[in-house]
């Protein structure tokens, strides 16, 4: 298959600038995920690899062949879409097979295409059917079908799940991993859903404001975000942030509002600097209330079964603690927090890059 | 508005397939409108082979006219005449075909169908009721009111015919149009006002009719617009502006002045006074319909 | 229905029919004229109940002013202009939203004041066209010197080309009304609905403009088209000034025309209303059955072309 190369691509409309230079690599057989809330410019860069979208500056190259002035068609890639984009008056195997009846290809190829992809994604029997006649997982797989019979060297999809229910989302998700394993082809996914992103890809790329922020595993990401905003991004329950300072022996914290945090021994931060703390609730654990640690009174309980989640107010911002389900606490009852040093994220409080 | 991702790369072909549309409306309807501009300031001499600028001779000609002042004063009847029973006749069988339960849609077909006919024909069928000496309504009115009706030589009877023919053709357009609006109308306003205690003809006043109002606005608008322009087969066909000038509409008179009379300069004049008012019409029709894209929204 | 109201709704049923009865009145004695004698029409009170001389007066209504080969003129003419206003506003609407070109506003505002510039206020330059639609050429030749050097090179006659006229032809019934601004919005309405990523989708696939035309919006215009259809045909039907103007010979115009001609031909005679309003059942029923059978898109089209 093929390799996507993204050279320093800008794209501005007239004077509003939404990609400031974005360099990726994304290698054969990846399946790279580009997650960011909305207008972060991820379904722009997608747009662009397509050919739907003008590049403004920079390269794109597929397979090593700079496609900047290349129509879609001349490609290779196909696109899965967000509303599926069925063509709403041809029949889903007409939907399937209209790139390769554009192309002029034999009635007896497209035919025995149309029934290949149809019984990989188990939709061989609404082939006659409308769009409108199909439920949104159907159409879903209709819309991967149309993709997938073209054989592309790329697989683009934009947020191809949003529309979906979350059960469904949930199936089509490990369905459409199990594709991608079998069709062992370089596909990028675009979506907001993190849970999605970490389970889809083999390379997440976190984006924000018209930049990169991160690129790595998920797991890379999720236990190393590399800038704060990663950090508040990553992860099913936000991430408790603090202000602070790192000691002149860069071996405690002493946090804004009092509190301080030891390191245990090892050097935790460059001494001597203003610094956020981010500390994820489940690395945190309820401990008896201590002078000068930290801690705060209950204010809600939020009981999920697996676990519960304690809102602290610590007369500042308040933070949570993600604490075991049989944890019994009394109401407004003072409590302090244990944490381990390795679950200390340290971040410059000027710039937000990881220290 | 055009789409965000567009064809941009063919830009020959986009000129080309406007090629067909344009191409008729520079011949048949520019060059022909400018041509009216231009006339509308020159006279020409009765052959035609030369004309001399004359500035605003023709329109002051046309204004200071007794006859063209006749033609306003006869449009002005006309059109508020065929407006005003066309629009009411539309929404009082709208009112009344929304209540019934049975037989909607017979009585809706048998409002609908006089739009297909032609409006000559319209007026022909008309004028075999109102003919003075064998039409059957005419007959009744001799006979039953003691009225003797003439449209042919009364130039009130001949007016009255032709609002009839005329309103009659517009009722169905009309009609589809509140009918449309009725049934837009959300059924648990009208249940509200119905729990608050208010009875048919309350809530038609106080609910309804509000409600429909921007409906009203429109088809008023292109009623006049209709009365206007649409009904010159009426008045050639049954008529001819007569008897002696009443119903002697605008649009028939440029008609009559130009190939008639063969006055193109008179003509013209009047072809451009009337092109400000379309555009005058225009104007107003779309002030509404930004209104009623508000509505909407 | 919200409360029970037996006697309102009797009151509406009587008001409801009083009124059907009114307008389908004058239909009614077209009918008992067509189906007796003129002088059993003529009669004082005329029948109140249909005759049964109605193939007769028919067969003489057919027979009378060529009508069998103007109800086929009007039928050309319909057709023609149908198809005609279809075409150019779906590929005018194309053009002005899939494309991006230099003068495309422009060209959006001239097919927009077309709406400014109805047939009736610019009658007499418009017959002066078509009389002779290539005379601007022929000025603008001479204008320009062009006329000799074209004439001596190429060895046209530009005096027969400019003399050519669409007085008595079809293309001079329908050519001139051809132009739609109406429909162009209508079609321009309409795809700015269909979603933005079908394009999309059919440029990943493949298509060329004019196949996305004929493959993703033609058929989602379906029915649309069978909407604007039953209205234009209509009007094409019904079209009274123009081809009043245009034709001069019966066998050339319109059945519309004809009738009515037959009727002020003779304005001191008696007019035979038989087989006058024979005829006029005759012209008047193919738009009629159309609006029938085509109810739903007839009141579709209408609400449409408003929008």
């Amino acid at each position: 298959m093929a390799t996507v190369d993204i050279r320093k691509v800008e794209k501005s409309y007239g004077p509003a600038k939404v990609l400031h230079g974005v360099d990726l690599e994304i290698r054969h057989g990846e399946f790279a995920v580009i997650l960011g809330p909305s207008g972060c410019g991820k379904s722009t860069l997608l747009r662009m690899i397509a050919g739907l979208e003008e590049i403004t500056g920079g390269e794109i190259a597929i397979d090593g062949r700079v496609v900047n002035r290349l129509e879609p068609r001349e490609r290779d890639i196909a696109m899965v879409f967000q509303n599926y984009a069925l063509y709403p008056h041809m029949s889903v195997a007409e939907n399937m097979s209209y790139s390769l009846r554009i192309a002029h290809a034999p009635k007896q190829t497209i035919r025995d295409k149309v029934a290949g992809v149809a019984g990989i994604l188990g939709i061989g029997d609404f082939l006659a059917r409308k769009p409108t006649q199909l439920s949104g997982g159907q159409r879903q797989r209709v819309a991967m079908g149309r993709a997938i019979i073209r054989e592309p060297k790329v697989f683009l999809f934009d947020e191809p799940l949003s529309n979906l229910d979350a059960k469904l989302r949930h199936q089509m998700r490990t369905e459409l991993k199990r594709l991608h394993l079998r069709l062992d082809a370089t596909s990028i996914l675009v979506t907001h859903d993190q849970v999605e992103a970490m389970s889809l890809a083999n390379r997440l790329i976190v984006m924000n404001a018209g930049r990169v922020e991160q690129v790595g595993t998920p797991g890379e990401v999720y236990a190393r975000p590399a800038t704060l905003f990663v950090a508040g991004f990553i992860g099913s329950l936000p991430m408790n942030f603090f202000k602070g300072k790192v000691a002149d022996d860069g071996r405690s914290l002493s946090l804004d509002g009092g509190a301080a945090l030891a390191g245990e021994g090892a050097q935790i931060g460059p001494p001597d600097r203003e610094v956020v703390v981010g500390v994820r609730p489940d690395a945190l654990a309820l401990a008896p209330s201590t002078a000068g640690g930290l801690g705060g009174r209950v204010e809600l309980v939020e009981d999920l079964g697996s676990v519960k989640l304690v809102h602290l107010d610590d007369g500042r911002d308040g933070f949570v603690v993600a604490a075991p389900p049989d944890t019994e606490l009394g109401e407004a009852t003072e409590h302090g927090v244990k944490v381990r040093a390795k679950d200390l994220h340290l971040f410059d409080a000027a710039s937000g890059r990881r220290l | 508005m055009i789409k965000r991702v567009n064809f941009q790369r063919h830009k020959p072909l986009a000129f080309l397939l406007l090629a067909p549309q344009m191409l008729v409306l520079a011949i048949f309807v520019f060059w022909p409108a400018a041509q009216a501009l231009y006339q509308a300031f020159t006279v020409s001499d009765p052959f035609g082979q030369r004309s001399t600028f004359v500035w605003f001779d023709n329109f002051r000609d046309v204004l200071t006219s007794p006859e063209y002042f006749n033609s306003i004063y006869r449009t002005a009847i006309f059109s508020s005449g065929t407006t005003a029973s066309a629009v009411l006749a539309g929404l009082a069988f709208a009112v009344l075909v929304d209540r019934v339960v049975r037989g909607k849609s017979v009585y809706r077909l048998l409002v609908i169908w006089p739009y297909a006919v032609a409006p000559v024909l319209a007026g022909v069928l008309w004028l075999f009721l109102f003919h003075p000496i064998y039409g059957a309504i005419a007959l009744m009115l001799k006979q039953g009111f003691g009225v003797a009706w003439n449209p042919l030589l009364d130039g009130n009877d001949a007016m009255l015919l032709v609002i009839v023919a005329a309103a009659w053709k517009q009722v169905s357009y009309n009609f589809v149009f509140f009918l449309a609006a009725l049934q837009a109308i959300p059924r648990s306003l009208i249940e509200a006002a119905a729990i608050d205690g208010a009875g048919p003809v309350r809530r038609f006043v106080s609910i309804v009719f509000p409600l429909i109002s921007p409906t009203t606005f429109f088809l008023l608008v292109i009623n006049v617009v209709y009365a206007f322009f649409d009904t010159f087969g009426i008045i050639h066909a049954l008529t001819q502006g007569g008897p002696g000038g009443a119903t002697d509409i605008l649009v028939y008179k440029v008609y009559a002045d130009g190939f008639l009379g063969l006055d193109l300069g008179l003509s013209s004049a009047q072809s451009v006074i009337l092109m400000i008012l379309v555009i005058g019409l225009t104007a107003v029709q779309f002030r509404f319909l930004e209104r009623r894209v508000k509505y909407a929204q | 229905m919200i409360e029970r109201t037996p006697w309102l709704d009797l009151v509406c049923h009587i008001l409801l029919i009083a009124g059907v009865v009114a307008v389908c009145l004058p239909l009614y004695y077209a009918l008992i004229a067509a189906t007796h004698t003129l002088p059993d029409v003529l009669q004082v009170p005329m029948p109140l109940t249909p005759g049964n001389e109605l193939w007769t007066n028919l067969k003489t209504a057919m027979a009378r002013g060529d009508l069998g080969r103007q109800l086929v003129n009007s039928l050309i003419v319909s057709v023609g202009v149908t198809v005609g206003k279809i075409a150019l506003s779906i590929l005018s609407a194309f053009a002005i939203t899939y494309f991006r070109f230099p003068f495309r506003m422009t060209a959006f505002w001239l097919i927009f004041a077309t709406l400014m510039l109805p047939i009736e206020v610019r009658i007499v330059p418009t017959y002066a066209v078509a009389a002779h639609p290539l005379q601007g050429l022929g000025w603008l030749l001479d204008q320009t010197g062009l006329r000799g050097p074209l004439e001596s090179l190429t060895g046209w006659n530009v005096e027969a080309v400019v003399k050519w006229s669409l007085l008595d032809s079809y293309a001079g019934l329908i050519l001139p009304l051809m132009a739609s601004a109406t429909a162009t919005f209508l079609f321009r309405q309409l795809f700015l609905t269909i979603p933005e990523e079908l394009l999309e989708a059919a440029k990943i696939d493949g298509a060329s403009p004019m196949r996305f035309l004929i493959d993703v919006l033609w058929p989602m215009s379906r029915t649309n088209v069978v909407a604007l259809t039953v209205i234009l045909f209509v009007f094409g039907w019904n079209q009274y000034l123009w081809p009043l103007l245009i034709t001069t010979e019966a066998s050339m115009t319109t059945a519309v025309i004809g009738l009515s001609k037959q009727i002020s031909a003779a304005p001191e005679a008696v007019p035979k209303w038989n087989t006058l309003m024979a005829g006029a059942l005759l012209i008047t029923l193919p738009p009629v059955m159309v609006v029938v059978a085509l109810q739903r898109w007839f009141v579709k089209g209408l609400v449409d072309s408003e929008k």
